[in-house]
């Protein structure tokens, strides 16, 4: 018995941009989120508290404020009650 | 819509948490602050559902998780890697009752490991049951409100005291409300175990659980400022023996605010609270005492 | 092949000595009565700078296991032995060893539950466990075993832990000659451990998600596994004894005086040597009696007793273990056996009988009575009782006092 042998409890798939990328979708947090954060541009400091609190860290520091990934962001509202000037509001979704 | 993931960071969100999920809070600063070169072992607790991450996972059951860290610790240096992050990330359960015995063995052989303790006072992934480091007269499910006994009826262990008497290069309590001072310890950590190879790095993070601890997620951060604010959940390092507190305020807030907050303490008479307090104010004064004389 | 050095070891030494020469990269430990000499060995091999390996000095069975799963997962060769208690108390992560496919050995010398001397009632908790188990009668088997183990263990068709099993003190403590084999014939006996999937690796370059199939793909994917190792293991032992002049039957099974016997008995480790000398005694006699020898228990060599039963058509077989299966009233060996000898057209009686119990001693009285009972069986057809118990035959107790 010489052949080689593919045991698939071994097994392992690369995990690129594109396997995160389908990994993120197939979550779809978009589509059972009850409240959606959204953050007002001008009220905005750039102080970034958000991005440190934000559990699962969707909120990116934007050019001009604060980016949250609507693909991921599960609606939890720590953003907009740690946020020093109230930039960002709940807004209910469904 | 930017996309946050970039090959860079080490989590992958979303992951199968609760929303206003301390532990994932916890798990992605301190992975993403300890870069690539790592590897986590995450036993059965919460963090099972810390989602996908671009470093390998050391494999473990429950009770075993710096035993686990352990043999990849040395598995890794014969196989001649270098200063790579071993890293276990567990839950109270895994910490202060069944994986104790392997916490004390590891941590007295000085293995290099950067041991976080993501504290949520009971056994929250398998419904909330009651952990060594439940408080007195909190709600769980194995603690319920009865008309014959309300609630766990014995004290916490003070695991980082439990620690300190293994002689390790750090020993550090955390909270999420401050993030900065969080990271600096994870550096430190770093530092300490990985690179200078000087023992174990044991922090611990109270998680301030929504889910287990009965409040509205989105005061998650408003809760463990308020832990460490009322003295409920100090702040402190011990760095090679060398006693420093980190979070101070000048005047602890009324250990009321905190706890009313929480639907696991709402059955608390005033007594109650009141002993609490008590015992919440001597652990300070002692805190404080030590921090006067620096060990 | 290299000139042998010839020594006076013990079991426990030889595996050490074995384990040394084997190069393992990262052992854990922790000292159990009759184990303890493999570990202080191994720590004094290590402390002298003879073995370059890394030493976990572990706090206890369980977590030992755990580290050897951790360890094992970077891909190194690692080694562990316990016993007893210990093993009982590692249950659960040697089930998680065989699950990762960690080529793991373990030394087991054997050691009762309820006492510090040697029966299976330790091993036999894991007899379904998923790990290769070979037993040993000698120091010599022991070592030529463990270096085996490795080669069997490590080989991509099989990829499951071993464990090599000796009798507690029987083996373990008493000493017998030695020949030691050289670290350029092991070196070329056993090459380099080559992992067929190594699970951490900081240094790669792109991430792996390890698949984690169901889980009845995974159990089968295990009995395949245990199915290649039969082959592997009667590999390793004749590409052993090309290397070094010896061999254990072949590898499976050892048959000794079995022609023209009407009745035989299949023998583990260490109580083989008095039942071969007894074989001997009562073929002087003109009994003819034969004997076989089980070195793997697992993989089960259902083939290799078929073949021998329908090659000499024996018309009783006694099985002699130190277990016994509670609730069954026979031990796991005569259970598998009879199972695997119930399809055949011809079948001989089967009588059970559990010796050594708690360790006490086999006598040649013993086998003596079991002989007798079998060639009964065989001249009458009949099996007066299906299972005997050494106590029911006059065996000396162990009693041990306290816990």
């Amino acid at each position: 018995m010489s052949t080689k042998i593919e045991w698939k409890t071994l097994k392992g798939t690369v995990l690129n941009e594109e396997a995160i990328k389908k990994y993120k979708e197939s979550r779809a947090a978009w589509s059972w989120r009850v409240f959606k954060p959204i953050v007002d541009e001008e009220k905005c400091r750039r102080c970034w508290l958000c991005v440190d609190y934000c559990p699962e860290g969707v909120i990116s520091k934007g050019e001009k404020s604060a980016v949250i990934d609507y693909l991921v962001c599960k609606g939890c509202g720590v953003c907009a009650e740690e946020c020093p000037v109230q930039a960002i509001r709940m807004e209910r979704e469904r | 819509m930017s996309d946050v993931v970039t090959l860079e960071r080490v989590t992958i969100p979303p992951t199968g948490a609760c929303q206003g999920c301390a532990m994932v809070l916890i798990s992605r600063h301190a992975l993403d602050t300890l870069g690539r070169n790592s590897v986590v072992v995450i036993p059965a607790s919460c963090g099972a559902w810390s989602g996908a991450m671009l470093i390998d996972r050391g494999p473990t059951q429950f009770p075993s998780a710096a035993a686990a860290a352990s043999g990849v610790a040395r598995g890794l240096k014969a196989a001649g890697h270098k200063n790579t992050n071993v890293v276990v990330i567990a839950g109270d359960g895994g910490t202060y009752d069944i994986g104790l015995q392997a916490l004390s063995g590891a941590a007295e052989r000085g293995e290099r490991i950067i041991y976080i303790c993501q504290n949520n006072q009971a056994y929250m992934n398998t419904g909330i049951q009651r952990s060594g480091a439940t408080p007195r007269w909190a709600w769980t499910t194995t603690t319920p409100i009865g008309s014959v006994v309300q609630g766990k009826t014995v004290w916490p262990k003070s695991m980082p005291e439990i620690m300190e008497a293994h002689h390790i290069p750090l020993v550090a309590t955390a909270s999420i409300h401050n993030i900065p001072d969080y990271k600096r310890k994870i550096k430190l950590a770093q530092r300490l175990t990985t690179e200078e190879g000087k023992g174990l790095s044991y922090i611990e993070v109270l998680n301030t659980c929504p889910t287990g601890w009965r409040y509205s997620p989105e005061k998650m951060v408003t809760m463990a400022r308020l832990a460490v604010e009322t003295g409920f959940w100090p702040v402190y390092e011990v760095v090679e023996g060398r006693f420093k507190l980190n979070i101070k305020p000048k005047a602890l807030r009324p250990l009321k605010e905190f706890l009313q907050m929480q639907g696991r303490f709402r059955h608390l008479t005033e007594e109650q609270i009141a002993e609490m307090e008590k015992w919440v104010h001597g652990r300070w004064q002692r805190l404080l005492e030590r921090d006067e004389r620096g060990y | 092949m290299a000139k042998e050095k010839i020594d006076f070891l013990t079991g426990n030494d030889a595996v050490a000595y074995a384990v040394k020469l084997a190069r393992v990269k990262v052992i854990a430990a922790y000292p159990i009565t009759p184990q303890s000499p493999v570990t202080e060995k191994i720590a004094e091999y290590i402390a002298n700078g003879e073995m370059d390996a890394e030493f976990i000095e572990i706090e206890g069975e369980h977590s030992c296991l755990a580290a050897m799963r951790g360890a094992g997962a970077c891909g190194v060769r690692i080694f562990t032995a316990t016993c007893g208690p210990g093993l009982m108390y590692a249950h659960e992560n040697l089930e998680m060893v065989h699950r990762d496919r960690i080529p793991l050995v373990i030394a087991v010398p054997n050691r009762s539950y309820s006492s510090l001397f040697a029966d299976y009632t330790d091993s036999m908790c894991e007899a379904t466990t998923g790990f290769i188990q070979l037993f040993v009668e000698s120091p010599q088997e022991a070592l030529d075993t463990t270096l085996q183990a490795f080669r069997i263990a490590e080989d991509h068709r099989v990829l499951m832990p071993v464990m090599v099993l000796y009798d507690g003190y029987v083996t373990s403590h008493t000493g017998a000659t030695v020949r030691l084999p050289s670290q350029e014939d092991v070196d070329m006996f056993l090459p380099p451990y080559k992992p067929y999937a190594v699970r951490i690796d900081p240094s790669r370059s792109e991430y792996i998600q390890w698949e984690t199939p169901g889980v009845p793909l995974q159990e089968m994917e295990h009995e395949q596994a245990m199915t290649n190792s039969k082959q592997v293991i009667k590999e390793a032992n004749e590409e052993y004894a090309k290397i070094f002049g010896r061999s254990y039957g072949n590898g499976l099974i050892e048959a000794y005086r079995v022609e023209g016997a009407e009745a035989a008995l299949v023998t583990m480790a260490s109580m083989t040597g008095t039942a071969r000398h007894v074989v001997d005694i009562l073929r002087e006699k003109g009994e003819e009696v034969g004997l076989i020898k089980l070195r793997s228990f697992r993989p089960f060599p259902a083939e290799e007793f078929i073949e021998l039963q329908e090659k000499y058509g024996f018309k009783a077989l006694g099985v002699c273990e130190r277990d016994v299966t509670h609730g069954c009233n026979y031990g796991e060996v005569y259970g598998d056996l009879k199972a695997s000898l119930y399809d055949l057209d011809e079948r001989p009686k089967m009588i059970n009988f559990i010796l050594g119990l708690g360790g006490s001693d086999i006598r040649v009285q013993d086998l003596q009575f079991a002989y007798q009972k079998v060639l009964e069986a065989a001249r009458t057809g009949r099996v007066e009782k299906q299972t005997w118990f050494g106590h029911e035959i006059g065996a000396v107790e162990i009693r041990l006092a306290g816990f």
